[in-house]
Formats: C-alpha cells, structure tokens, sequence
C-alpha cells in the first residue's frame, strides 16, 4: 500500500506571511507563458476520451 | 494514446515511473480513492503501457485563524486589501510518468492542462494548484512555477502550490 495522500498542511508564523506576501506580488504570467501552458494544455486535452 | 478517467473495471497496462510508493498508488490504492470519492485518478496509454497518470482532489490552502501575531502582521504589511483564512484549490495527490515516457516533457503538459482546465472550463471557484512533491521532484515542479508552501519541510514529501491567478 502506497502512502496516504497528505492534507495540505495549515500555514502558519512565517509560512502564513510569506505565502500573502507572494500572493500580494500579483505577478502575471508572460503572454509567451500563457501561450505555452494553453499549448500543453492543448495537447493533453487532445487525447482525453471523454468531457472533463 | 488515449486519457481515461480510472474506473474500478479497468485493467491496467504494465507501468513503473521508477518510484515504488507511485506504483503502488496507482496500481493497489487508485481504485478505492476514487470508490471512497476521495481522488479521482487519470490515466494516459497507449496500446502497450500506461505512459502517465495524475489523480485529482479539491484542496485548500489555510491560514492558522488562531495565530493572531501572524494576522496582525499581515495586517500591518498589506493594509489595503482584505485576505482570507483560506482558498480553495485542486490538489495533484499523484503525478506519475512512465520511465520509458520520461524527458518528453508529458509531465509539464498534464501540469499545464490541469493549470488550462481550472482558470477556463471550472465548475467551482478554484486559484491554486497544490502538490505533495517527493524531494526528487521539487526542481520538476520549480521550473513549471511552483512555490514552496513552508519553509522547512519534515518526511517525504514537500507541499508546493502554484498561483493561477497568475494566468488570467
């Protein structure tokens, strides 16, 4: 038997701050990042053999 | 090659991503995570093996409501904006890829797609990918944007979280 799936753990102290500090950056994805994810995402959707 | 979502009749084509906890996973625990509704796993094949599969949940990234000292310095840094306690997410339980599929880059593109599916097509209000990454494959998940979520990370595996709000 393979481990169990972990909870994500509760942020807190440091954790929790830098987490709303990263969040408080609100970077943007490059439209060239933008086109390469939908360009992934693209290809994966291709072979899916039902509706997600 | 063909993406089914794993159903408990389904006959498994012989898979080894070289790391045994993801084998077993897929193999003996995929089918009564998704009988408990608890993850549901997909997976990628072709006619001879099983090149990939990832299994889905819905997640949340929480802040401790009870660590005031925290909130007051958020509070503090960021006065203009409200923040919540927590957000919902779509958590990766497993991600595995076939070692004779390995280094063509199929691991990005299901990371992409899971990116491309919850800012587009969502059915619920979802702003963050989180993945439990075996230390091996923390560089894997750096390069395609992920963040650590602590800074110090005790046991097997580290908890990292990609913001898709970035992408909209």
């Amino acid at each position: 038997m393979a481990k169990p799936i972990e909870p994500t753990p509760v942020l807190k102290g440091d954790d929790a701050y830098e987490f709303v500090a990263e969040m408080e950056k609100q970077e943007k994805a490059s439209a060239e990042e933008k086109a390469r994810v939908a360009e992934g995402a693209s290809f994966i959707q291709s072979l899916l053999t039902f509706t997600f | 090659m063909k993406i089914v979502r794993l159903t408990q009749e389904h006959a498994f084509k012989p898979f080894d991503c070289g790391e045994e906890d993801l084998n077993d996973f897929l193999l003996k625990d995929a089918k009564q995570y998704a009988k408990g509704l608890l993850a549901v796993t997909y997976v990628i094949e072709d006619d001879d093996m099983t090149v990939a599969f990832f299994s889905l949940s819905n997640d949340r990234i929480s802040l401790s409501e009870s660590d005031n000292a925290t909130w007051r310095r958020i509070r503090a840094s960021f006065p203009h904006r409200k923040h919540r306690s927590d957000y919902p997410a779509v958590k990766i339980g497993r991600l595995g890829v076939n070692i004779d599929a390995q280094r063509k880059h199929i691991g990005t593109e299901i990371l992409d797609f899971v990116k491309q599916t919850f800012i587009t097509n969502n059915r619920t209000g979802c702003c963050f990918v989180t993945v439990d990454a075996l230390q091996a494959a923390v560089p894997f998940y750096e390069r395609n944007g992920f963040k650590l979520l602590r800074k110090e990370n005790k046991g097997d595996t580290v908890p990292m979280y990609y913001d898709l709000t970035q992408l909209v």
